[in-house]
C-alpha cells in the first residue's frame, strides 16, 4: 500500500486518476473539499480517524448555511413583528402593513408573541400582523363608542355599532338644531333689555366655581374689558352658568366676581390662537338630564 | 401603548358663558342696524365660536370652527382624494360607511380624521354642544323672566 502511494506522489500526479486508484486516500490537501466530502461519505471502512477531519474540511460551508438562514428568518420575523407592533403609530402605517402582507408569512407564532409587548394573539385567532393591527383598531373604536355611550342619553340599552352611531348622529343633529333655534330666540329678544339682572340673580342658588374662576383669571391677562359695562355682565354670567346645576351649593364670593370683571379682555378682535395655552380645570360634572326635560318644555 | 385617550375634561362653563354673553352684548349694541334674521345668524355663529374657544385649539373640531367657519358657510377642510379613499376603504360595511360619512359632515373638521379620532372628537363636541345649549337656554329664560 505505501509503495503504491509513494509511486503516485513522485510521478506527475493527476488528482482524478489518483482518486480512482485511491478511493481511501483522503488526507491529501490537493483534493477539492467537495469531492473529498463525496468520497468521505461513500467510505465506510475503517479510516475513522481521518474521516472527521476531512468532513469538516469538506463541509466547511454547510454549517454556516443554517445559521445564516436562521438570521435571515429572524430578521424577517423581527421585521414583521415590528410592523405589527407599530399599532401605536398612526394608522398611516396601515399602508405599510398591506405591503408587508406580501412578505412570506411567518408560521413561527411563538417567537412573534414574544416580540409583541402590547398585543397578544389569543388562542385560535390569526396572528398575521395585519389582522392583529386590525383587531387593535377595532378595540380602540369600540372603546370610544363606549365612551360616547355615556355621553349620549338613552344609549345604554342599545348595543351594536350601527344603532349607536344612529343615535349619536341624531343627538348631534338635535343639539345643532337647538343651537339654531335658541339663537333665533335670542335674536328676537328686545335688544333694549338690560343685561344687568342682579336682583334676579340674588334669588338664584350659586354653585362654587373656584376652579373655573382661577382658570379664567389665569388666561385673562391678555384681554381688556371696559369695567363699568361688564360688571353687571359678570353677575349675569355667574348666575346663568350656575343655574342648571343642582345639588350642594355655596354662595359665590363677591370679590371673585368683581375680580373677574376687572380682567381686561378684547377677545373677538384678537387672534384667538394667542389665547390657547391655558390650563383646563375640570369643573364638577354637570348633568345633562335637565336639558332633556327643559327641551321638552320648550318644544 | 401610546396615549390614545384624550383627557376627558368637563367644559369650562364660566369661560363659555363669559365669551358668549360678551358677544351677545356687542351684538345687541348694534341691534338697530341688523334685522332679526341677520342677528340670529350672527348669534349662532357667535355660539359656535365661543364654544370652540372654550374648548381650546387642541381639538380638531375647534380648529375647523375657528379657522374655517364651519357651521355658517359649510366650508371645511377636505382631504385630498387619495387619503379619503384610503380611510374609506378601511370600513367594509356599507351602512357604517354611510353613517361615518354623516357623522363626518356633522362634526366640524370630520372629513380630515380617521374613524377612531372622529369618535373622540364627537365626544368632545357633544360635551361642548350641551354646555352651550344649556347656557343659551338659561339666557333665554332670564329674558322671559325679566320681561
Amino acid at each position: 500500500m505505501s509503495s503504491s502511494i509513494r509511486r503516485e506522489v513522485s510521478s506527475d500526479w493527476d488528482p482524478l486518476l489518483a482518486m480512482d486508484h485511491n478511493m481511501n486516500f483522503i488526507g491529501s490537501s490537493g483534493f477539492p473539499p467537495f469531492i473529498a466530502g463525496v468520497v468521505n461519505s461513500s467510505n465506510d471502512d475503517g479510516r475513522n480517524d481521518q474521516v472527521p477531519s476531512l468532513s469538516c474540511f469538506g463541509l466547511v460551508d454547510s454549517p454556516e448555511f443554517p445559521s445564516v438562514a436562521d438570521n435571515v428568518k429572524g430578521k424577517k420575523r423581527k421585521g414583521i413583528t415590528d410592523f405589527g407592533a407599530s399599532h401605536s403609530r398612526s394608522p398611516v402605517t396601515k399602508s405599510q402593513q398591506k405591503i408587508d402582507e406580501k412578505k412570506p408569512k411567518n408560521d413561527n407564532a411563538d417567537a412573534k408573541k414574544e416580540d409583541y409587548i402590547h398585543v397578544r394573539a389569543k388562542r385560535g385567532q390569526a396572528t398575521n400582523s395585519h389582522s392583529l393591527a386590525e383587531r387593535v383598531r377595532r378595540e380602540k373604536i369600540s372603546e370610544r363608542m363606549r365612551l360616547l355611550q355615556d355621553l349620549v342619553p338613552g344609549c345604554n340599552k342599545l348595543t351594536g355599532k350601527a344603532m349607536m352611531l344612529d343615535e349619536i348622529i341624531n343627538y348631534v343633529q338635535s343639539l345643532q338644531r337647538q343651537v339654531e333655534f335658541l339663537s333665533m330666540k335670542l335674536a328676537a329678544v328686545n335688544p333694549e333689555v338690560n343685561f344687568d339682572v342682579e336682583q334676579i340673580l340674588s334669588k338664584d342658588i350659586l354653585q362654587s366655581q373656584d376652579g373655573g374662576n382661577s382658570a379664567a383669571l389665569g388666561f385673562g391677562q391678555a384681554m381688556t374689558i371696559p369695567h363699568q359695562q361688564f360688571h353687571g355682565l359678570m353677575q349675569t354670567e355667574m348666575g346663568i352658568c350656575n343655574m342648571p346645576s343642582s345639588g350642594g351649593m355655596l354662595r359665590l364670593n363677591n370679590p371673585e366676581i368683581s375680580q373677574m370683571a376687572q380682567i381686561p379682555t378684547n377677545v373677538w378682535d384678537q387672534d384667538l390662537q394667542n389665547l390657547v395655552p391655558m390650563g383646563f380645570i375640570g369643573n364638577p360634572p354637570i348633568e345633562s338630564k335637565e336639558m332633556n326635560g327643559s327641551m321638552k318644555a320648550e318644544l | 401603548m401610546h396615549n390614545n385617550k384624550y383627557l376627558k375634561e368637563n367644559p369650562n362653563q364660566p369661560l363659555l358663558a363669559y365669551h358668549f354673553i360678551q358677544a351677545l352684548t356687542r351684538i345687541n349694541l348694534a341691534a338697530h342696524t341688523t334685522s332679526t334674521k341677520q342677528r340670529s345668524h350672527i348669534i349662532k355663529h357667535a355660539a359656535y365660536v365661543s364654544m370652540a374657544f372654550a374648548a381650546g385649539n387642541k381639538r380638531t373640531w375647534t380648529h375647523a370652527v375657528l379657522h374655517n367657519r364651519f357651521p355658517i358657510k359649510t366650508r371645511f377642510h377636505r382631504l385630498s382624494g387619495s387619503r379619503r379613499s384610503f380611510i374609506v376603504s378601511l370600513s367594509r360595511n356599507k351602512e357604517t360607511l354611510h353613517q361615518a360619512h354623516l357623522l363626518r359632515s356633522l362634526v366640524p373638521g370630520g372629513h380630515a380624521m380617521e374613524f377612531s379620532s372622529l369618535l373622540m372628537e364627537t365626544a368632545n363636541y357633544i360635551q361642548y354642544l350641551t354646555a352651550q345649549v344649556r347656557l343659551m337656554q338659561c339666557i333665554v329664560e332670564k329674558f322671559d323672566m325679566h320681561v
